[in-house]
């Protein structure tokens, strides 16, 4: 396992965990907020103030992940380079 | 690699000498195009102020009022010295936002620059009404509240005191930045998603010889993420101001004011 083969793993796999955790996150908070609007119909202005503002800000710490995929991205070797590297 | 994202104004800028191209900046050019719209707005609906406002004059005081009832609320009363610098903020920021939909321009939030440039603003407009609201006493807002009255809580809290200025220091700087990637990181990666789409479409076309729009998703998702960014940036540099204006013992001399007027 070298650092080429390290790299790519980490590349591949740390966007979707990120995505899949705020995902849950986000799902959560829409449950809570469509309940709490079904229980209380005149607050639905704030409550989906807040949803939205909750949403969004779940939202960015993916977009840091996706800030530090585009970094590391620019790092990875292309499969002609690895492959003369295997070779050689 | 905003090189791979055009605009008109690139061949402006390819016009000038080689020399002079160096020192400007297309995304700054793209937010001047965004600042004359807006002077040309303001000066359009303010030339003649009527008492019952007609047409734009209508859509600024609507503005005005959204941005007075949200700075009371969640900034307290005397709110409306913020109004200005969290209105232009929202609005500059969601035109900027929503430029790179317009052919022929770019988002100027797209680059790392503008956003970090905007959110610098953030952070010394906060230290500066920080310290015009409470003085020195903004300082001592960076070691943490005091914990009790007893003795023991004191020397907790003396003793405390180091830690919790570089866990306040390091928070003080972490919001403005989280402010800039967030928003250049939505914006970034919006336009970056509609260029792939777009080349996807090419490469449909070439294959099938139909021109399929099938950026369409996501220029519309870039439709609603842009005012909604715009928004988050806004309001949460509304937070920060409260955060740092908030006054621990000032309300107590206030209400201790109002009591003696009233017992005069």
């Amino acid at each position: 396992m070298d650092y080429a083969s390290m790299l790519a793993l980490v590349v591949g796999f740390g966007l979707p965990f990120a995505v899949a955790f705020a995902a849950t996150a986000q799902g959560r908070a829409a449950a809570a907020a469509a309940e709490s609007i079904a229980r209380q119909p005149e607050a639905a202005g704030d409550i989906r103030s807040s949803l939205i503002l909750s949403l969004a800000l779940i939202e960015s710490l993916v977009i840091y992940v996706l800030l530090a995929f585009l970094l590391l991205m620019g790092r990875l070797p292309s499969v002609a380079d690895y492959l003369d590297k295997l070779g050689g | 690699m905003h090189e791979e994202h055009g605009s008109w104004l690139n061949a402006v800028v390819n016009l000038l000498p080689e020399q002079a191209q160096h020192y400007v900046d297309v995304m700054v050019m793209n937010s001047w195009v965004v600042i004359a719209l807006l002077v040309v707005l303001a000066w359009l609906g303010t030339r003649r102020r009527l008492e019952r406002p007609r047409g734009l004059q209508t859509l600024w005081e609507m503005y005005y009022g959204f941005l007075r009832n949200f700075c009371e609320t969640e900034i307290g009363p005397g709110a409306e010295r913020y109004v200005p610098l969290l209105g232009t903020l929202l609005l500059y920021i969601l035109l900027m936002n929503l430029l790179g939909l317009v052919p022929g321009f770019i988002t100027p939030t797209m680059s790392l620059n503008m956003t970090a440039a905007l959110a610098l603003v953030v952070f010394l407009a906060v230290q500066y009404f920080g310290f015009r609201e409470q003085g020195w006493r903004y300082l001592l807002h960076f070691i943490g509240e005091p914990l009790g009255d007893s003795a023991a809580m004191k020397v907790l809290y003396v003793a405390m005191a180091p830690i919790m200025l570089a866990v306040h220091i390091i928070g003080e700087i972490a919001k403005p930045l989280s402010l800039a990637v967030r928003l250049f990181g939505n914006m970034f990666g919006e336009e970056t998603a509609i260029a792939r789409m777009a080349a996807l479409g090419a490469m449909v076309m070439a294959a099938i010889y139909v021109p399929v729009p099938v950026q369409l998703i996501n220029v519309l998702l870039h439709l609603l993420i842009g005012p909604i960014q715009a928004y988050i940036f806004f309001m949460l540099s509304a937070a920060y101001i409260q955060m740092a204006t908030t006054h621990e013992g000032g309300d107590r001399h206030q209400h201790a004011g109002r009591r003696h007027a009233a017992a005069v």
